[in-house]
């Protein structure tokens, strides 16, 4: 116990700054994009974007996420600093190409070029997850996923330049880590 | 190096196969997860190792996987303590330790399995050598409980095995603490008065008289074990084994 309250009152809060030990170009994956077709992160390599986690089923906190994303895209945008969003799915099984058509149309994403949803299995959702320290669990008789809100800020080099959460945290001190001349 | 090599070739080929029991499904009551209304979790039949994967058998998994070599493996999915005592020759049938979430999940995969769960495993450790589940009997608790009690001994990590379970598992208590696929996924909170949340589950002793079976103090134990981990994390008392579908 005394282990897990260290955790939560003194290490946590250090997940916030950059962390170069969260690599995601350490995992060489492949991704099945919307229009079911392959794609690493490693193709990103050199590129800043946005990263998080959401199931298109979700009921709880993914519409606070992808609207915040959306708020985020504009803000973004309005500094100089557009860049690309990568929403990956918490929930393979069930977020198929026409569950993915349905929640762009849900949000008002059927234009929005920027966006990526990425789908995998489950054993690569968990790797990547882990990687990021993004925590989820689904109960296996409701299939309610309860996961943490982290959006991720991913450097050209592929690590974690820092986070906020999508439920609490206001955007500036997230849109201000990204630099404004960048590929 | 030169001696993993020569002990890969002194060990035999069983070694790496290891002793695979299959669990029939059934339904749990893990510590933490359900809601309202849930009184247990389903769980599948599966198949898990009998013990933790062996200093000789992660020995034969680096011979083949140089690249999860001390030194080797990227330092995204180890930490700096990766393997720092590895010494196979010495103890081949212990269970090997200091190993990654990442490194051991890699072991798994080159199996042809993954790692239990932690639904799974907590499953499966709560049955003693009669009852599938023993975690609310008080004689087994305490004897869980005894050796959590107790400090580090040099010299344990060179006797594996104990009394097998009702599955034929050992050693699940009293050696390691053991990897789980998903082992970070439990969401409790700390004192929420640091969180900012004011949901009195998680207040202070409801964390622990909020749970299922909060008479199950060793499970609490491991939970918290579980939560202070990050997947690159490697302890000398942190081991892992590794679990199969039944119909791959």
């Amino acid at each position: 116990m005394r282990a897990l309250l260290l955790w939560c009152c003194l290490l946590a809060p250090l997940a916030h700054a950059q962390d170069d030990a969260k690599n995601v170009l350490a995992l060489d994956t492949t991704w099945r994009t919307e229009q079911g077709e392959p794609l690493k992160l490693s193709a990103l390599k050199g590129r800043w974007y946005v990263l998080t986690f959401v199931y298109t089923s979700c009921a709880g906190t993914c519409p606070l996420t992808t609207r915040k994303l959306k708020r985020l895209e504009q803000v973004l945008a309005q500094a100089g600093k557009p860049l690309d969003l990568v929403v990956v799915s918490l929930d393979p099984a069930h977020d198929t190409p026409e569950a993915l058509v349905a929640y762009r149309k849900r949000y008002q994403l059927e234009e929005a070029k920027r966006w990526r949803v990425l789908v995998g299995d489950d054993a690569q959702v968990r790797t990547l997850t882990m990687l990021l320290e993004f925590k989820y669990t689904k109960n296996p008789e409701s299939g309610v996923i309860l996961h943490d809100n982290t959006v991720f800020l991913v450097g050209p080099e592929g690590t974690v330049k820092t986070t906020m959460s999508s439920l609490d945290q206001p955007l500036e001190a997230f849109v201000a880590a990204v630099p404004s001349a960048r590929k | 190096m030169r001696a993993l090599r020569l002990l890969t070739l002194l060990v035999p080929a069983f070694a790496f196969a290891g002793e695979v029991v299959t669990l029939p499904g059934g339904r749990f009551a893990p510590l933490f997860g359900l809601d309202v209304g849930q009184s247990a979790f389903p769980v599948g039949t599966f198949r898990l190792d009998v013990r933790p994967v062996s200093r000789a058998e992660f020995a034969a998994f680096l011979e083949g996987n140089p690249a999860w070599r001390k030194g080797k493996a990227p330092k995204t999915l180890v930490d700096e303590r990766y393997l720092a005592t590895f010494t196979p020759a010495k103890h081949p049938a212990g269970p090997v330790t200091q190993v990654s979430y990442f490194a051991a999940r890699a072991y798994c995969a080159a199996k042809g399995g993954r790692l239990p769960s932690t639904l799974e495993w907590e499953y499966a450790a709560a049955a003693d050598e009669t009852r599938r589940d023993a975690s609310r009997e008080a004689d087994f608790a305490q004897r869980i409980l005894d050796w959590y009690g107790q400090p580090n001994r040099e010299g344990d990590l060179e006797q594996p095995g104990s009394p097998r379970n009702v599955y034929g598992l050992e050693a699940l208590h009293g050696l390691v603490w053991e990897w789980t696929d998903d082992f970070n996924a439990v969401f409790v909170s700390g004192d929420n008065r640091q969180d900012g949340d004011t949901n009195p589950k998680f207040m202070c002793g409801s964390g622990a008289t909020g749970s299922a079976r909060r008479e199950d103090y060793a499970a609490f134990m491991r939970y918290a074990l579980r939560s202070s981990l990050t997947p690159r994390s490697t302890l000398p008392r942190l081991g892992f084994r590794c679990a199969y579908e039944v119909n791959p």
